[in-house]
């Protein structure tokens, strides 16, 4: 990155509309032909896409606790609904 | 974020329990996971799973529709979780904080390229752990809209419904919220892959 900062710092205000795919064709093959000459720049944009799948991945690991589901059912008077 | 198409709204509006229960079980485990997330405490995730719905069933029968159910059900539980952090952290919290892209100070200076890493080493107690400390350091303003946007898959229209900004604020402090945790993930993958002779 030190050899281009003027080029990356611009490329760097697009890495999330890079990662969600909402750059138009011209500057999504600009960003993608920056990234072929950049490796710290391909290293961020690498390393944000996976920070993210980590953190999505985590989260689909948490589960309502039994209890937690049962005493939200009770406080909202839906007791007879718990089991269904 | 997706519908059931099962919950019938007009009866759920007009104070149909088994609707409401329906509803309940749709969305708590979202809820749950956002309140958790924001807070990173489990009691204060309950208190807000169980305020989100108290206050959806008493505003149940205005509820127009403009937006959907899971969308507004975010919005209810995201207000209450900023409320708790700013009754706890008064000062540097504020849900109508301007954007100041002047002061953008999320360059990179981590180049430790950890993608290559095994599942057994990324998917470990430690490292989710290691997610929610990162999680903590943001502003509860790039917190929110990461934990919505990226955790929880709203779409950025959705989720600028849900704090009620603009899409264009969104995409702003999603950027900046993930290039901090960003930064923040590859400090301790680096000092990891050191420790482990990681090459």
């Amino acid at each position: 990155m030190p050899e281009h900062e003027h080029d990356c710092s611009q490329f760097l205000h697009l890495v999330s509309d890079f990662i969600d795919d909402n750059l138009d064709d011209l500057t999504c093959q600009e960003f993608k032909k920056h990234l072929d000459e950049c490796e710290h720049c391909r290293i961020v944009v690498d390393t944000t896409k996976k920070t993210i799948d980590l953190y999505h991945t985590s989260n689909e690991e948490i589960e309502l606790p039994t209890e937690v589901r049962g005493r939200l059912f009770h406080c909202l008077e839906l007791d007879e609904y718990l089991e269904k | 974020m997706s519908e059931k198409p099962a919950i019938d709204l007009d009866a759920l509006r007009s104070g149909d329990r088994e609707q409401f229960a329906l509803m309940v079980d749709t969305y708590s485990t979202k809820i749950y996971r956002l309140a958790l997330r924001m807070m990173g405490n489990e009691q204060e995730a309950e208190d807000i799973l169980q305020e989100t719905f108290l206050n959806a069933y008493r505003a149940l029968p205005k509820f127009e529709g403009r937006s959907n159910l899971g969308t507004w059900l975010y919005r209810i539980a995201s207000n209450q979780a900023l409320m708790r952090l700013r009754k706890k952290n008064p000062v540097s919290i504020s849900v109508d904080d301007p954007i100041v892209d002047d002061e953008w100070d999320e360059i990179p200076r981590q180049f430790v390229d950890w993608c290559c890493l095994p599942e057994n080493e990324l998917m470990t107690a430690e490292v989710f752990s290691e997610l929610d400390s990162a999680l903590d350091t943001l502003s509860s303003n790039l917190r929110t809209v990461f934990i919505l946007r990226d955790v929880n898959g709203l779409s950025t229209r959705e989720t600028a419904q849900v704090l009620n900004i603009s899409e264009a604020a969104v995409k702003t402090r999603l950027l900046r919220g993930r290039l901090k945790l960003r930064e923040a993930l590859s400090s301790y993958f680096s000092e990891r892959i050191e420790e482990i002779g990681y090459a």
